[in-house]
């Protein structure tokens, strides 16, 4: 074991010197350490700055690559879908062996007072659209086709309070009514108290009246309230379609007359559309 | 004395390394400095150890001159007494456990919040496990032709 050096050298005197000048930066008041300690603080850690920024920039671009993959598998979907829609094969669940066929169409107007209870769309009695055809989106069921110009048509919107759509619970297959409320909902109606719908149901069409084909998706089942005095049970559906963000729309088009007479006393007299 | 220079450099560097990628990690900082307090002077090892606490403390400004004054210490302290050991592979450990312990317990007395305790097992077992190569590594990058 070696002695230990002696301590009280030049080195050591600037040593103790420097120690000391850090103790006295450490009692310096706190503001003054706050002012002094960023003018240091840029140049130095500029270098960490730079690479916190790097891997904040690598975090963000993974990120956004996940969440771009998603929207392509999203897309990817929509498409495959829609494609789906356009080179149907005659026999699937949602077109039924009949030869139906699907149109897509622009919306072109809406009315004025909502914009959500009618909208005129760009075919018409040309492309083979008739009074009754179903229009719908991928997303679900938008409503039906109220009046008909060569080259336009009036659509009835499934919220428009006049709008039935016969329906069926996709898990129960229980079938029942449904029209639309006043919250943008729908009820339905004749749904028997003892009818198994709980919430998260998917509600579809049931093919019922001739209009929707069987199968198409109509919304959601949001609330079944319990009401014991009621003679049918209370279901509240809310609609799988944004009517606000409909643009496009495809209508089905049946190769035989639908019956209109029907739908006489739900077109509304006052509603124009231009030729 | 270029060789000073690139300790210096080399200092900030790991100071840089240890901020950004490892925050929760091994304190390079300590590990280099204690080596260089094995071989440098005490004077260069003291300004050493006040370079590494002065980068630290801009981190935390609100504490500026804890760091420089614990890391300086350190620094002096080690070039004194290295003398006192036999140079084995253990002084290196022991040196880094005593410097953990002065830097946890002087910022814990300074900064009176308490210690998070996890992240500071974490940080004094990976310090302690590089501890041993430490010596070997600063050694080839800064002292391979001296015979000290």
């Amino acid at each position: 074991m070696s002695p230990p050096d002696r301590i009280n050298s030049w080195q050591d005197r600037i040593s103790w010197g420097l120690l000391l000048i850090s103790l006295a930066v450490y009692l310096l008041p706190h503001n003054t350490k706050i002012k002094i300690a960023p003018h240091f603080a840029t140049v130095l850690l500029s270098p960490l700055r730079g690479i916190t920024a790097l891997r904040t920039t690598i975090a963000t671009i993974n990120n956004d690559n996940a969440r771009l993959a998603r929207l392509a598998a999203e897309l990817a979907l929509e498409n495959a879908r829609l494609k789906h829609y356009l080179n149907l094969p005659e026999s699937t669940i949602a077109i039924p062996a009949n030869s139906l066929r699907l149109i897509r169409s622009r919306v072109i107007a809406r009315d004025i007072t909502t914009l959500k209870r009618f909208f005129t769309i760009t075919c018409g009695a040309n492309d083979g659209v008739q009074i009754g055809s179903a229009v719908i989106v991928p997303e679900g069921v938008v409503g039906r086709v109220i009046m008909v110009t060569p080259h336009q048509a009036l659509v009835q919107t499934i919220f428009e309070p006049d709008f039935r759509v016969a329906v069926m619970n996709a898990r129960t297959r229980e079938i029942a009514l449904a029209h639309p409320d006043q919250k943008q909902k729908l009820i339905l109606d004749y749904v028997n108290k003892n009818a198994d719908f709980r919430i998260g149901d998917t509600i579809v069409t049931s093919g019922l009246g001739g209009i929707f084909p069987k199968g198409l998706r109509l919304g959601v089942v949001v609330e079944t309230p319990e009401q014991p005095d009621a003679l049918f049970k209370p279901v509240y559906v809310k609609p799988f379609i944004n009517i606000m963000l409909i643009e496009q729309v495809f209508v089905i088009i049946t190769p035989f007359p639908l019956q209109d007479n029907w739908l006489d006393n739900l077109q509304p007299s006052e509603i124009t559309i231009p030729e | 004395m270029m060789r000073q220079f690139f300790a210096f450099v080399f200092i900030y560097l790991l100071f840089v390394l240890q901020s950004t990628l490892f925050p929760v990690g091994p304190q390079f900082v300590l590990l280099a400095l204690i080596v260089f307090a094995l071989y440098e002077t005490r004077l260069i090892a003291t300004l050493l150890g006040i370079w590494a606490g002065f980068c630290l403390d801009l981190t935390t400004p609100t504490t500026l001159g804890v760091q420089m004054l614990t890391l300086g210490g350190i620094g002096y302290g080690i070039a004194v007494v290295r003398n006192l050991f036999y140079r084995n592979r253990w002084h290196n450990l022991l040196f880094t456990i005593t410097g953990l312990l002065l830097q946890q317990l002087l910022y814990y007395f300074v900064d009176k919040n308490p210690l998070n305790l996890n992240t500071l097992l974490i940080t004094a077992i990976l310090t302690l496990t590089l501890a041993p190569l430490a010596e070997p590594a600063v050694v080839a990058l800064f002292y391979r032709h001296s015979k000290k």
